[in-house]
């Protein structure tokens, strides 16, 4: 129990949505700005050609791809706090769900934009969309690149009904306690609702129905983003190992931003009593699993590349741990796999300090696990006449900067616009016991 | 039974309209009947009240909360949802309109497989499967605001925005003549506040 009154979970994120500081605006501008800025690197390239990036044969898939995986990847803890421990009645869930499923909307919105950026020639992306037409043209259903639009996007459209689902009581309530414009605003959004139990009890088991529909799509998603690479032949990729692998390395960096998020949110909101240690510290110890299982994958890898008796699969594994990209391959084992482990410190996990360079760790280590993923097997694959290095351009870098800003603008505009936590079901926990009581 | 509810008529009231007591803008029982509303501080003392007009054969009401209450289903005027049902059927539609899709896309799009069937139903599946959620998704989402009658600028007359704070209220229809006696069955059940069917006003046009 937190010590909070029903109507106090009410007032404190009443609180959280007072007017924002001049300080808030500036960050927002600052963001806005960053995204011009990538915005203006992306029409260089439309305009140039992708010459000017870093992506020339045999180095196909460059940061781009890069940053597609990473942040679908990112996506994948929201989803696992807000619908599979909804699922399994875990109840430190309540006070982080809201912004990780947050999360999860901004980073697929995110990762959407790089297979379009990442595609060229941008104006011809309706071609992947399945549509009649005069000659019979229709995508084809067997390619992991189709498997990945329609993952990706149902992802988003389930990911965006399941937030929105959450929040419409609390818009109701906050509908009620405001005045003017915001009244009318958030009236509309809470389409509404009236707290009636007729509401509730269709209300609750749709939205049952949405979290059941929800945890086999996340698991699904990075399968799939993992298919674009086990289905090649390609040294280092064609491995089953990779839907689970990529599963859990989802989680473990969306684990890593949740906690990224939520340590300043919690301040600068003023939210430390909804949101206290012990939810971060919950986080953080899913994080040493999450760790662990990425672990195992990292020596399965290279087990199955010894055990395979493949040459190629095995002169890849080495020139992976000891070639030009060798600095990457120590970074990921570092950020990913020892880090977390100092988590095992309770006096490590309760610090906010220790969680958030802990968080930024792994969500550096995550990224640079993507890099290798996707640079190393290309730059390296069955032929010495075909290998090359990649390096990044200014195009490609404004727009990983970009791709973060936006990201993070769409988060900073929410915290101060939208109930940053469930009121609703932080409520039900307190109201629960009182009613398994009767 | 208690002795309150046994004083009150278990002739079923006359019903509204629409076969309810409070809804839309204002109270359309009708003008026979009148609308209490009662606010309750907590769970136990609504459920006392919910048991009590149970007994007293008194079923027009309406129940609001700030949270989901479906452990007091039993004492409810209507319970479960068919939203189960819906997200099952459209979810099922979703799977087979996109193997529709492939199988009939693959037979209009003559690719050449090397003598292969054109229908390749192992990648089909990946498909199938993510129009499974996403139409069942969708559907669920679409039937929960028409079940539930979610939709901008609906609000009822019995509803106080305490409601969805730390109040919990019943709002009951029954005949004119039996007004008092219901209003004592709901103080004695425990009400803070019992009064005739009116809300403060902002939440009228709410």
């Amino acid at each position: 129990m937190t010590g909070l009154t029903l109507s106090e979970y009410n007032q404190a994120i009443m609180d959280s949505l007072r007017p924002p500081s001049r300080l808030y605006w500036a960050a927002v501008a600052a963001l806005f700005a960053a995204i011009v800025w990538a915005a203006f690197a992306w029409g260089y390239q439309i305009c140039e050609g992708m010459g000017v990036v870093g992506i020339k044969h045999p180095i196909g898939w460059g940061t781009y791809i890069v940053n597609f995986v990473f942040w679908i990847g990112i996506g994948h803890a929201g989803t696992l706090i807000s619908a599979i421990l909804y699922l399994v009645r875990v109840r430190w869930r309540t006070a982080i769900y809201r912004s990780a499923e947050a999360m999860t909307v901004f980073a697929v919105m995110t990762a959407g934009l790089f297979p379009l950026i990442h595609l060229g020639r941008v104006w011809v992306v309706w071609f992947i969309l399945p549509y009649p037409n005069q000659r019979h043209l229709w995508p084809n259903f067997q390619s992991p690149l189709v498997w990945d639009v329609v993952a990706v996007s149902t992802y988003l459209t389930i990911s965006i009904l399941f937030w929105y689902a959450g929040m419409i009581p609390d818009l109701g309530a906050i509908r009620d306690a405001t005045t003017g414009r915001r009244h009318r605003v958030y009236g509309f959004l809470a389409l509404g609702w009236r707290a009636e139990h007729d509401q509730w009890r269709h209300y609750l088991r749709g939205y049952m129905c949405l979290a059941a529909l929800a945890t086999p799509l996340v698991i699904s998603v990075h399968s799939v983003v993992s298919f674009d690479f086990a289905m090649s032949l390609l040294p280092g990729w064609h491995t089953t190992i990779f839907a689970p692998y990529f599963v859990a390395g989802a989680i473990h960096s969306g684990l890593a931003m949740v906690l990224m998020l939520l340590i300043p949110l919690r301040h600068f909101l003023r939210l430390e009593r909804v949101i206290r240690i012990e939810h971060l510290e919950q986080t953080a110890l899913l994080l040493i699993l999450t760790g662990s299982i990425v672990l195992y994958a990292y020596i399965m890898e290279a087990f199955i590349a010894w055990y395979s008796g493949d040459i190629f699969e095995r002169q890849f594994a080495v020139w992976r741990a000891f070639g030009n990209y060798s600095w990457a391959y120590a970074a990921q084992i570092l950020c990913n796999c020892i880090a977390p482990y100092f988590m095992f410190f309770k006096r490590l996990r309760t610090s906010e300090a220790a969680m958030f360079l802990v968080g930024a760790a792994v969500t550096f280590g995550m990224w640079i696990e993507r890099f290798v993923i996707v640079v190393d097997s290309t730059a390296h694959d069955f032929f010495p006449t075909n290998w090359d290095l990649y390096h990044p351009t200014w195009v490609e870098i404004s727009i990983l900067i970009g791709a973060i800003s936006w990201f993070l603008f769409w988060f900073v505009l929410y915290s101060k616009h939208l109930p940053t936590v469930s009121i609703a079901q932080s409520k039900a926990l307190q109201v629960g016991e009182a009613t398994e009581r009767l | 039974m208690t002795q309150d509810a046994g004083q009150i008529s278990k002739r079923p009231a006359r019903r509204g309209r629409r076969g309810d007591s409070c809804r839309g803008k204002a109270c359309l029982a009708p003008t026979q009947d009148a609308c209490i509303v009662a606010v309750f501080g907590d769970v136990p003392a609504l459920a006392t009240a919910l048991r009590r007009l149970k007994e007293g054969g008194l079923r027009r009401l309406k129940v609001y909360s700030p949270v989901g209450l479906l452990e007091l289903q039993a004492l409810m005027p209507r319970r479960g949802s068919r939203i189960r049902f819906v997200t099952l059927v459209a979810g099922a539609w979703g799977m087979i309109g996109a193997f529709w899709t492939c199988i009939g896309s693959a037979l209009l799009y003559g690719l050449i497989v090397g003598g292969k069937h054109p229908v390749s139903w192992l990648p089909y599946c990946i498909i199938g499967f993510e129009g499974t959620i996403l139409v069942g998704g969708v559907t669920t989402f679409i039937a929960i605001l028409m079940l539930a009658r979610l939709r901008p600028a609906h609000a009822t007359a019995a509803y106080d925005p305490r409601f969805g704070v730390d109040r919990y209220g019943v709002c009951v229809s029954c005949p004119a003549e039996q007004v008092q006696t219901l209003i004592a069955l709901l103080r004695e059940a425990g009400a803070e506040e019992v009064r005739e069917g009116a809300a403060a006003p902002r939440e009228e046009s709410a």
